[in-house]
């Protein structure tokens, strides 16, 4: 353990420039950028330790749901084999490009990267069907209600793990 | 650019604007809060017009600042108000403009300062309900105004017509799409699911208006529960006018503890205002999402790359879920429930 935590950092670095700094802060600018760092404060400190759980739960989900659509897609005579394979590299964790997210721990990376990629290869995967005019009109009403329940399942779980779940 | 020199700035603005104008002068100069992404001065500048007689006007002087979220053009903005001073729109009179930069050293534009005031908070929390129930039904009738007028007559067509006008609606979904994939960070395919279903379920529209584009409290002034101006005509197009009443009452600023968006739009139809059928305001409600969500997207991108150092821009991205939430229960129960929710 180390004490203080993340969040009682955050918190106690908050509650110090809310109640010591701002009062004492006259232009009007500095002010609302000091009020905007603290709103940024505020939220990490709701939502920080949230990102390994929110990434590990979505990426299951992503994949899940994209390997049956694509699977039924395949059944109804559908030629998705790129998908397939992007599916399976995307899943793999072997992405070279990790050290863009600044993050520090290797596994938190690999699991953004990987969440990256689903959701890219989610997105086509969505353009391509509803294109595809040959698909079985069953299959599409299907792949219409399975698509958008995983795009609420997503913002949902976004939502808590961004700590904004009661925004408005 | 220093705000000592701003005075000087607006006097020669004013001289190379105004025919003829001399002896200008620009008093009382005093920083106001000008919005994310425009400094503001108003001042007080009189000047001898060219019958020899002497002007005094109050005015507010808009410059953009670096690192903005929305395209917005003063030049847009200049050509927009300076037709609309022909109609029954509230809207500021234009005095000048520095499209380049050239004098003022950032693009601005010089409006007529009205009385009022915009602040959004002080309206939305109100315990005065009566007055804030009158002040969102005027907000209603300046809507409808607004929407009745008459855009080829003023020649605002030469202006805000990049196309066909019965295209604009599309134009809109196009615009705002290209700038989501333009701006995103990361794939958001749950945004571009809204996008898709916008451009396969885009309503016939009652009418082609000219459309405020960011028509909502905290862009318009107001006095003794009255709409004085209308503010903030950046995002000006012709198109669709449910979509202005749809983004009116996006959650963040709606005013519907005063007024319920049915009433509202029973109002403005009242006013004037064209027809607004369920799945038109359905449809543009998942719109403003959609459209506020690209904002937010943007704005977070122009923090992370350095282009903005508005800490206010910083952390947009996270309100998309927020968005992105409203926009997908709306799609989802299309056809089945109702869109005044």
């Amino acid at each position: 353990m180390l004490r203080p935590t993340t969040t009682e950092l955050l918190s106690g670095v908050r509650r110090g420039l809310a109640e010591d700094v701002l009062p004492k802060v006259s232009d009007g600018g500095a002010a609302r950028q000091l009020r905007a760092a603290l709103h940024i404060l505020g939220r990490l400190e709701r939502s920080w330790d949230r990102m390994p759980a929110y990434l590990a739960a979505d990426n299951d989900d992503i994949a899940a749901t994209l390997r049956l659509a694509l699977a039924d897609a395949a059944a109804d005579g559908a030629d998705y084999s790129d998908l397939f394979a992007r599916l399976a590299k995307a899943t793999s964790g072997n992405d070279p490009h990790t050290h863009q997210y600044r993050v520090h721990d290797t596994r938190l990376a690999v699991e953004m990267a990987v969440n990256e990629a689903l959701q890219g290869l989610l997105e086509d995967f969505d353009r391509r069907w509803r294109a595809d005019q040959t698909l079985d009109p069953d299959l599409r009403e299907q792949l219409e209600q399975r698509t958008l329940k995983l795009y609420m399942r997503m913002v949902e779980r976004e939502a808590e793990a961004a700590g904004t779940d009661n925004d408005h | 650019m220093n705000d000592s020199e701003i005075g000087g700035r607006i006097e020669e603005l004013l001289r190379v604007s105004i025919t003829g104008a001399r002896d200008v002068r620009a008093e009382e100069v005093e920083r106001v809060f000008g919005g994310n992404a425009r400094r503001a001065w108003a001042s007080t500048v009189r000047w001898t017009d060219q019958s020899g007689a002497r002007r005094s006007e109050s005015v507010i002087m808009l410059s953009r600042t670096s690192g903005s979220q929305v395209d917005a053009d003063p030049e847009w903005e200049f050509g927009v108000l300076s037709a609309l001073e022909h109609s029954a729109t509230r809207a500021p009179r234009a005095f000048a403009l520095d499209a380049d930069g050239s004098i003022v050293g950032a693009p601005s534009i010089l409006l007529e300062r009205m009385p009022g005031r915009a602040d959004p908070l002080a309206f939305l929390r109100s315990e005065d309900r009566e007055g804030g129930r009158k002040l969102t039904l005027d907000l209603a009738r300046a809507a409808a105004e607004l929407h009745s007028a008459d855009w080829e007559e003023v020649g605002l067509g030469e202006i805000l017509a990049s196309g066909p006008p019965d295209r604009s609606p599309l134009t809109q979904i196009e615009s705002w799409e290209a700038q989501f994939l333009t701006h995103r960070m990361e794939p958001h395919p749950a945004l571009a699911y809204a996008f898709a279903w916008l451009r396969a379920n885009l309503p016939e529209p009652a009418r082609i208006s000219v459309v405020h584009g960011d028509f909502r409290p905290g862009n318009f002034l107001y006095q003794s529960n009255t709409v004085v101006a209308l503010l903030d005509w950046e995002m000006a197009h012709l198109g669709d006018p449910v979509e202005d009443l749809a983004w009116a009452y996006r959650a963040l600023w709606s005013p519907e503890r005063f007024v319920d968006l049915e009433e509202f739009v029973r109002s403005y139809e009242e006013f004037g205002g064209p027809k607004v059928t369920e799945h038109a305001l359905r449809f543009y409600r998942v719109f403003a999402e959609a459209k506020f969500a690209t904002i937010s997207l943007r704005a977070s991108r122009s923090f992370a790359d350095g282009v903005s150092g508005n800490l206010r821009l910083a952390d947009r991205a996270a309100t998309v879920t927020a968005s992105m939430k409203r926009c997908l229960a709306w799609i989802a129960d299309s056809g089945k429930g109702s869109a005044w929710c």
